[in-house]
């Protein structure tokens, strides 16, 4: 009995170990990923996943633009679909090189990041219920 | 006295002179300071001169030379709206931005103010978890 014991607390011990090097890991990687794409996140209330979603989103579109001018309103609108098909309406997007902002948004939904010389403010609100009158 | 008549009516038009040029700059500088141009809207009129008054008042606050505060503005209009129309506002104040949002109807104002521009819009709010 108390060999068993002993058993099933080194195996705890082992799970909580792995579980700690796999967090270790993700948020390394999660460092080596902002630095490899020019981004920084400068405020945040968002998983993860869509942290990256928007952070990749971005950096495919401005990769994609042929001049090297930012088309602030079209990233702007390109980040807003995204996130309304993805995870449901309604987001809105910010983006540009100089401006200050007050909102209000929802739980988990908001994320204030730079990738290159662009600023990019990103935060969900809920939605007026239509009316089906 | 002719002479001291002609004198007096001389140095009357100078100042007279000196007056209209000050006031005209006075005018001009106004009028360049302020300047205020609504680029879209959605929003009933009263609303949306609150908003430009709101916006100017807190530009001429500011002491002379200083440099606007793109986030005080933002968080100061944005607290009026809250307060007087329900929440919840948002506001972005900048000279360089694009921007693509969902609003509630009435409830959208783009405009600019002397070089700055700024987006007001209202959504609805999340219910609050009791």
């Amino acid at each position: 009995m108390e060999g068993a014991q002993e058993e099933l607390e080194r195996r705890s011990k082992f799970l909580k170990s792995l579980i700690q090097k796999k967090k270790t890991i993700e948020q390394q990687e999660q460092h080596d990923h902002l630095q490899h794409n020019n981004v920084r996140v400068r405020a945040c209330d968002m998983p993860l996943p869509l942290q990256n979603r928007a952070f990749r989103c971005a950096r495919d579109l401005l990769d994609s633009m042929p001049s090297k001018k930012l088309d602030s309103k079209r990233l702007a609108l390109t980040l807003k679909k995204e996130f309304d098909t993805s995870y449901g309406p309604a987001w809105h997007c910010i983006v540009g090189t100089s401006f200050g902002s007050y909102v209000t948004h929802s739980f988990g939904g908001f994320v204030y990041f730079s990738i290159d010389k662009v600023y990019v403010l990103l935060f969900k609100t809920a939605v007026e219920p239509l009316d089906h009158s | 006295m002719e002479e001291a008549e002609k004198e007096l009516e001389r140095r009357s038009k100078f100042l007279n002179s000196l007056i209209q040029k000050k006031k005209k700059g006075i005018e001009q500088h106004e009028h360049e300071s302020f300047k205020v141009h609504v680029r879209a809207c959605d929003m009933p009129l009263p609303l949306q001169n609150r908003a430009l008054q709101c916006a100017r008042l807190h530009l001429e606050s500011m002491p002379p030379g200083n440099k606007l505060d793109n986030k005080r503005l933002a968080l100061a209009l944005k607290k009026e709206f809250d307060s007087s129309y329900g929440p919840a506002w948002h506001c972005i104040v900048g000279t360089s931005f694009g921007s693509y949002v969902t609003h509630s109807v009435g409830g959208f104002l783009y405009f600019s103010i002397d070089k700055v521009y700024i987006l007001l819009f209202k959504t609805a709010v999340e219910p609050l978890d009791h």
